[in-house]
């Protein structure tokens, strides 16, 4: 019997750090959001993508973090005070510990989050691994994914519940039909997922209620990630079981025309800011105790490609949010980005093993010893990079 | 009101380029952006019109017949409609390139692929020419429609793919004038255009082969090359098991059907007839397969449709994209997952358990003859399939209220999630 759904009618039980992964899929050219003005090499190898030099007069201009570092613009107006509160930072240079070009091959090592000699096809995922981690201190913690399937970070032996909150539907079961299912299901190897499917989907459909009926909500646009986010804070803030989440965002994989200060890129991430605001908006004081890690399955070519794009790349940026982080700096080991610098002579290189990285943070945030971190991310070397 | 014509399949590719020409050319900008709308609802009438076709086809067979094997390959060769022309193109790269290719030779389906717009479009290679490289294609061919993404090739690899398919594209809407030496290079069918100015004609080293450099050849030798590669075999054997056996399909029969790919190069009809002929798994006792959101749908319609056509596609289609699998629905390159356990989670369990009763309250309006749930409830079909049934499952249904109720429970049970 899952123990969130006895708990559905009275939480507030589970005051615990919350932990929420945000998985970009495609391979998001992380130089086009944290854009490195300071190297000269940047400008040459993308003559029409490049995003233009810190200028005050240029509303186009990337916006200065620090002396390398800048913002793309059009995530800085929700991002730039994120960072002046000190509460993002990004870790640039980071990335799996093999190389894969495929995006299906290199997302599924991402959420598996094994060894890197390991290379599996399949297995539990590492957000399942850690619930059950948690649940050996605390019990009732449990996990939702904000997705139609769920994702292979969710796979293993907790049941965690998945619904989709990007769609406007809302559908009903009628009572009577739900107990005969239950019914139908008691005692079957599908029980929990079931009754964790029908609660959350309960819920959800309230939610969508209530929101269809308060006019100031709608206006956020339809389809949006910052319209999903605004509904991921309010569901988390009413269910503090749910202490990790999971949402994806597609449509990052830039092959022709991703244009620069405007264009599809621009519009992504755009949007992607605006939900992660939307999201510390609707966490309230929430977010005083919540982690957000935006990361990638790879980053992109760091010359664009023939057509004004860019095309597979290794080493990522990763994003790290939340209202109780050491943020407003960038961190991590840092490499030289010259021509001589690139992995392969086309990529960003890798000098931070995002499992190290989490697992450094995972840490701190939930308090877990070694051996714990070991399971949770085996064969990992945790780094703490002073973010918490 | 523009319409793209539906027959022949191809003329709608010409008409879709003809018409964004014209309107790329249109200067006010109002009337431009309502052309633009204009074309694109032309095209989603046509994919729509031409989806609803392709489901009835779909269902009036069984679940392993032909109609089910092109839309395998139309998941293996995945392409989006709405990308571009591609929404245009999408009949005539169904009825063309894979109908055709779906029982016959693996070379010619790939090669019929490698040659049509919609797949050209859709991973850029119309943008792909010598000296300015784009390797979406190519990466995707080796990983996803070939050899596997383990099967043995590397970045040089993809990159010497990628210059064998330079200027493979779209012929140019102006007239050209072709110097006399590119003449004999040139190899057009209909939209379709290998240009030898966009192409790199140096040799290649494929997979530790050497390709030399003669054009179109190239990509015939790249066919060739890819579909009699064991990795291929391998590969293509698993999905076809996956697909029409099941996640338990017996280690030996994917290995028997993978080598029958080997040694005939690749001749579909013998790979698929092995694979046919095994005696039926899932009258077995033993772990089943959870069915994918379009297996479901398609059960429990051809369960509670007995023999009856459907007339209208239009709901089963919203319902396969509420469960996350719509018709010519996957935006990425790889297709929709095979696996049945891939599928298998919290919301769409409680997804299906909401379409259930909808399914079988609007059944008498989508079939041919109108069927009541009484009818329906008595079919030998039905009733084959309740013997079949645990205690627990059998218990709730003799609760369940009224015929339809029941109907709706009996696709909602534990056992009818699985094949």
């Amino acid at each position: 019997m899952p123990m969130a759904w006895r708990l559905w009618a009275a939480p507030a039980v589970h005051p615990g750090p919350r932990f929420l992964f945000v998985f970009l899929r495609g391979g998001y050219d992380a130089l086009s959001a944290l854009v490195p003005y300071g190297e000269p090499f940047y400008y040459e190898a993308r003559p029409n993508i490049a995003l233009a030099r810190p200028d005050p007069a240029n509303l186009e201009a990337a916006v200065p973090l620090d002396h390398r570092w800048a913002l793309h613009p059009s995530v800085s107006d929700a991002l730039k005070p994120f960072w002046d509160a000190k509460q993002l930072a990004f870790v640039p240079f980071t990335g799996t510990g093999f190389v894969s070009r495929s995006h299906f091959q290199a997302q599924d090592w991402v959420e598996l989050g094994q060894a890197p000699e390991a290379r599996p096809a399949s297995g539990s995922g590492f957000l399942n691994r850690l619930l059950t981690e948690l649940n050996g201190a605390r019990g009732s913690a449990t996990g939702v994914s904000f997705t139609p399937t769920l994702p292979p970070s969710f796979h293993g032996p907790v049941p965690v519940a998945n619904w989709p909150l990007s769609g406007s539907r809302r559908g009903k079961i009628n009572p009577g039909l739900e107990e005969l299912i239950l019914a139908m299901y008691d005692e079957h190897a599908l029980e929990d997922l079931v009754r964790d499917g029908l609660g959350l989907r309960r819920e959800i459909s309230l939610q969508l209620q209530q929101e269809m009926q308060e006019a100031s909500r709608a206006a956020l646009p339809a389809g949006s990630f910052a319209l999903e986010s605004a509904r991921m804070g309010r569901l988390l803030c009413d269910h503090p079981e749910y202490l990790l989440g999971f949402v994806d965002v597609g449509g990052w994989d830039t092959h022709a025309g991703q244009g620069a200060a405007r264009g599809a890129l621009s519009s992504r991430l755009r949007d992607l800011a605006e939900g992660l605001q939307a999201l510390a908006r609707e966490l309230g004081s929430e977010w005083q105790r919540t982690l957000v890690v935006v990361m990638s399955e790879f980053g992109r070519t760091f010359r664009e490609n023939g057509s004004r794009g860019t095309d597979h790349g290794h080493g990522t940026t990763l994003w790290v949010l939340g209202g109780g982080i050491q943020g407003g700096a960038i961190r991590g080991e840092q490499g030289g980005l010259g021509s001589g610098d690139l992995h392969q002579d086309r990529d960003l290189p890798v000098l931070n093993e995002y499992r190290d990285v989490l697992a450094g943070l995972l840490a701190q945030h939930y308090g877990l010893g070694s051996e714990a971190l070991a399971r949770v991310f085996p064969a990992s070397s945790p780094r703490n990079l002073g973010m918490l | 009101m523009i319409k793209l014509t539906a027959t022949p399949a191809a003329q709608a590719i010409s008409e879709y380029r003809q018409r964004n020409a014209e309107i790329t050319a249109i200067q006010d900008a109002d009337q431009r952006r309502l052309a633009e709308s204009e074309l694109r609802e032309a095209r989603r009438l046509l994919v729509m019109d031409y989806s609803a076709a392709f489901f009835r086809r779909l269902i009036s067979q069984p679940a392993d017949g032909a109609e089910a094997l092109v839309w395998f390959w139309f998941n293996h060769f995945n392409v989006l409609w709405q990308n571009d022309l591609v929404g245009a193109a999408l009949p005539s790269y169904i009825d063309d390139v894979l109908r055709p290719n779906a029982e016959g030779r693996f070379r010619d389906l790939l090669l019929g692929t490698m040659t049509h717009p919609a797949m050209l479009v859709y991973l850029d290679n119309t943008r792909n020419s010598s000296g300015k490289m784009n390797e979406n294609y190519a990466r995707e061919i080796l990983e996803l429609h070939t050899l596997g993404v383990n099967g043995g090739y590397n970045q040089a690899d993809v990159r010497e793919t990628a210059r064998i398919l330079t200027g493979a594209g779209l012929r140019p809407l102006e007239p050209v004038q072709w110097a006399p030496k590119q003449v004999p290079y040139l190899v057009q069918r209909g939209e379709f255009l290998f240009d030898p100015r966009r192409h790199d004609f140096g040799r290649k080293d494929l997979l530790g082969q050497t390709i030399p450099g003669k054009g179109f050849g190239e990509l015939e030798a790249l066919a060739d090359r890819l579909s009699r590669h064991p990795a291929t075999a391998r590969h293509l054997a698993g999905k076809l098991c996956l697909f029409l056996v099941g996640e338990e399909a017996p280690p030996a029969l994917v290995e028997e059907a993978a080598r029958t790919f080997r040694e005939t190069s690749g001749d579909l009809a013998a790979v698929l007839g092995l694979i046919r002929e095994r005696p039926n798994r899932r009258d077995a006792p033993g772990p089943k397969t959870f069915k994918e959101p379009q297996r479901w749908v398609t059960s429990a319609l051809a369960l509670l449709s007995g023999a009856v056509p459907v007339k209208n596609a239009q709901l089963p289609l919203g319902w396969l994209s509420a469960l996350g699998q719509g018709l010519f629905g996957c935006r990425t390159p790889d297709g929709y997952s095979l696996r049945g356990g891939d599928w298998l989670s919290a919301g769409q369990l409680a997804q299906r358990f909401e379409l259930a009763p909808q399914i079988v309250n609007t059944l008498p309006r989508l079939a041919e003859t109108a069927m009541p749930p009484e009818q329906i409830r008595a079919s030998p079909a039905v009733g084959a399939l309740e013997a079949t049934l645990g205690p627990k499952s059998r218990q709730a249904l003799t609760r369940a209220k009224g015929d339809a109720g029941r109907l709706a429970l009996l696709i909602s049970s534990p056992e009818f999630m699985y094949w």
